[in-house]
C-alpha cells in the first residue's frame, strides 16, 4: 500500500494531461450549469457602470487579441452588453495593446449589437477610435487632455469631428469611467488619470495578472476588477440574476469546464502530496 | 462561429484545427510538426510586427508628417523615372519653403536612427545619446508615476486594529468610539492586513541580525505569508492557462468537430477509436524505459585554448 502511495507522485504527466482534457471536453458535449457567486471586485465594476450618467462616455481600452481570447473576450462582451442596455455611450480605444485589439472588440460589439440592440447607432452610441501604438502615460495623458489630438480619426478613417458622440467628448471631464480590457492592463491609468483627475478606473485582466492588481482595490484606486473568465461569468450573473438563458458570454461558456479542469489539477496536487508524505514516512521508518 | 477573429470559412476552420492539434502534439512528446508550426508562428509574428511598426508608428508618426505632402506635387500619370525627378524636386522645394519644419523632422528622424547604432560596436556610443535622453525622461516620469501609484496604498495601510463598520469616509472601518461599536470581522481583517505587512517587512530587513526570537518568529511568519501569496500567484497562473486551453478546446469541439465534420454514426466510432488509440499510446509510451542521454565522444575538442598566447578562432 505504501509503495502504491509513493508511486502516486511519479504518475506520467501525459495521464494528467489526458485527465484534464477529458474533464474539460465533457462539459462542452454534455451541457451542465454550476452556480456562480459574484465576488466583491466584480460587484465593484458592475456598480460603477450602474452609476455612470448617460450624458458622459465610458472609455473602453481594449488591447486584447487571439492570445487572451478565452479570458478577455467575455470581459469585453459583458461590459458592451451592460453599456448598450443602459444606453451609456462608449468610446473604444486601444492604447499600446495588441494592434488587433480594435478589430476583435469591433467583432464583439457587432455581435451584441446585431443580436440584442440593433437600434444602437455607430457614432452616437459608440465609437471605435482604433489603435495607438504608444503604450503608457504619453497617450493616456493626451487622451485626458484632448482625445481629438490622440485620435484624430476613428478606425475606419473618419475624422472624429464628423462623429456626433466625439463632438461632445473632448477630454477627461466628459469621461465617467475608464474600463480597460487587456491581458495586462496599463497601470499608468491609475497613476496619471485616477491619481491626477480622480476618474474611476476598472480593470479586466488575465488571472495571472490579477494577483498584482488586487492591491489597487482596497485604496479605491480601482473601483473593481474582472478576473479571467470567472469575472465575466460573475458579471453576467449580476446582469441577469433570474435569466440564466441570457448568460451567453465567453466567461459563462468556459466557467464550468474550467471548474472541472481545476478540480482535476487539485486532485493531482493532492495525490502528489500524499505520495511525497508517504515516501518521507517510509524513509523515517527505515 | 465567427466572433472576434475566429475562423469563418470551412478551410479556415480546418487549418486552425490542424494548427491547434499540431501544437498540442507537444504534450505527447517533442516532434517535427510542432517545431515546424512553431517556426511558422515566429516568422508570421516577426513579419506582422514589422508591418505594424511601419504602418502604425514610422509611417503616420514620422514619414507622412515629414514627407506625406510631397505626393501632391507629383503628377498621377507620370512615368517612374519622371516621378523620381519630380519627387526629388519636391523635396528641395519643400525644404526651401519650410526649412524649420524640415530641420525639426530631420532631427527627430536622426535621433530615432541613433538607436540602430546599438548594432555597431564601433559607433555604439551614438546610441547612448538617445538612451540617456530616454532614461532621463523615464526617470522623471517613473518618479511621478510611482508616487501616484503607491502613495495611496501606503496611506491605506494605516488601519485601526479595533475598527467599526466601514463607511464612505472610513473605508477600512471607522475608529472605535462611544457611538461606534466594534466590527469584529472588519477588525480581524485589519489585524491580518497589518500583521502581514509587518511580518513581510521584517523578513526583508537584512541590515540587522535575525538572532532574536521575536525577529526570527516574525520573519518566519512573513516567509509563510509570502509562500501563501506565491500559491495564489500559481493558482491564478493555472486559471489563465486553463482559460487559454479551454478556448481552444471549445473551438475544436464546437466549431470544428460539430460543424465541419459530418455527424454520422461512423464519426462517433472514429472518435472512440481515436480515444482508445491515444490511451494505448500513452500506456505503451510510459511503459517504455527512458532513453539514455547521448554520451559525448570526447571532451578534449571542446576545450578552448587559454593563456597569453591563445587567439580567438
Amino acid at each position: 500500500m505504501l509503495d502504491f502511495l509513493i508511486k502516486l507522485q511519479k504518475v506520467d504527466r501525459r495521464w494528467i494531461y489526458l485527465a484534464v482534457a477529458v474533464a474539460c471536453i465533457v462539459p462542452f458535449i454534455v451541457p451542465m450549469r454550476l452556480s456562480v457567486h459574484p465576488s466583491r471586485e466584480t460587484r465593484g465594476v458592475y456598480e460603477a457602470v450602474e452609476k455612470c450618467p448617460r450624458d458622459k462616455v465610458v472609455l473602453l481600452d481594449s488591447g486584447w487579441d487571439a492570445g487572451s481570447l478565452g479570458e478577455n473576450m467575455g470581459q469585453g462582451q459583458v461590459i458592451v452588453d451592460h453599456l448598450f442596455r443602459r444606453r451609456i455611450p462608449f468610446i473604444v480605444v486601444d492604447i499600446g495593446g495588441s494592434a488587433q485589439g480594435p478589430q476583435f472588440m469591433n467583432a464583439v460589439i457587432k455581435d451584441i449589437h446585431d443580436r440584442k440592440y440593433p437600434d444602437r447607432r455607430y457614432g452616437t452610441d459608440w465609437v471605435n477610435l482604433g489603435y495607438n501604438p504608444i503604450w503608457g502615460w504619453q497617450v493616456i495623458t493626451l487622451v485626458a487632455k484632448d482625445i481629438h489630438k490622440a485620435f484624430p480619426k476613428d478606425y475606419q478613417g473618419t475624422k472624429v469631428d464628423d462623429l456626433p458622440l466625439m463632438r461632445r467628448t473632448h477630454n477627461i471631464d466628459d469621461i465617467s469611467l475608464i474600463y480597460t480590457v487587456n491581458y495586462s492592463p496599463c497601470e499608468d491609468y491609475i497613476s496619471f488619470v485616477h491619481g491626477v483627475y480622480g476618474t474611476p478606473i476598472a480593470f479586466a485582466c488575465a488571472g495571472i495578472q490579477s494577483t498584482t492588481e488586487y492591491r489597487f482595490i482596497p485604496p479605491r484606486q480601482l473601483v473593481g476588477m474582472l478576473v479571467s473568465a470567472r469575472g465575466s461569468a460573475e458579471y453576467e450573473v449580476l446582469m441577469y440574476p433570474n435569466n440564466p438563458e441570457m448568460r451567453v458570454s465567453k466567461g459563462t461558456e468556459l466557467i464550468v469546464p474550467m471548474t472541472y479542469g481545476h478540480l482535476v489539477i487539485i486532485f493531482g496536487v493532492l495525490i502528489g502530496n500524499i505520495g511525497y508524505f508517504a515516501e518521507r514516512w517510509k524513509r523515517r521508518r527505515v | 462561429m465567427g466572433i472576434a477573429g475566429e475562423p469563418q470559412t470551412l478551410w479556415e476552420v480546418w487549418l486552425a484545427a490542424f494548427i491547434t492539434i499540431g501544437i498540442y502534439t507537444f504534450l505527447y512528446s517533442d516532434n517535427k510538426l510542432y517545431r515546424a508550426l512553431l517556426n511558422i508562428m515566429v516568422g508570421l509574428n516577426v513579419g506582422y510586427w514589422f508591418i505594424v511598426g511601419w504602418k502604425q508608428v514610422l509611417g503616420p508618426k514620422w514619414w507622412d508628417l515629414a514627407w506625406g505632402t510631397l505626393h501632391a506635387h507629383i503628377p498621377a500619370g507620370a512615368a517612374w523615372p519622371t516621378r523620381a525627378v519630380y519627387w526629388i524636386g519636391a523635396v528641395f522645394s519643400h525644404i526651401s519653403l519650410h526649412p524649420w519644419a524640415f530641420i525639426y523632422w530631420f532631427i527627430l528622424g536622426g535621433l530615432g536612427t541613433l538607436w540602430y547604432f546599438q548594432l555597431s560596436h564601433r559607433y555604439l556610443w551614438l546610441s547612448r545619446i538617445v538612451i540617456g535622453m530616454t532614461v532621463g525622461m523615464g526617470a522623471a516620469v517613473g518618479f511621478k508615476g510611482s508616487f501616484l501609484l503607491n502613495a495611496p496604498q501606503i496611506t491605506d495601510s494605516f488601519r485601526p486594529v479595533l475598527a467599526g463598520s466601514p463607511s464612505p469616509l472610513w473605508s477600512n472601518g471607522a475608529p472605535v468610539g462611544a457611538s461606534v461599536p466594534v466590527d469584529w470581522l472588519q477588525s480581524a481583517n485589519n489585524i491580518i492586513f497589518v500583521t502581514t505587512i509587518f511580518c513581510v517587512m521584517v523578513y526583508f530587513f537584512f541590515s540587522f541580525s535575525h538572532d532574536k526570537k521575536t525577529i526570527r518568529g516574525s520573519a518566519s511568519i512573513g516567509r509563510w505569508l509570502l509562500m501563501i501569496t506565491f500559491g495564489a500567484f500559481f493558482g491564478n497562473t493555472i486559471m489563465t492557462r486553463m482559460a487559454i486551453f479551454l478556448e481552444r478546446v471549445q473551438f475544436l469541439v464546437r466549431d470544428w468537430a460539430q460543424k465541419t465534420v459530418p455527424v454520422t454514426p461512423a464519426i462517433y466510432y472514429a472518435y472512440g477509436a481515436g480515444a482508445v488509440l491515444l490511451i494505448a499510446a500513452i500506456y505503451f509510451l510510459t511503459r517504455r524505459p527512458p532513453a539514455k542521454p547521448p554520451v559525448p565522444e570526447t571532451v578534449e575538442e571542446e576545450r578552448q585554448p587559454t593563456g597569453p598566447g591563445a587567439t580567438a578562432s
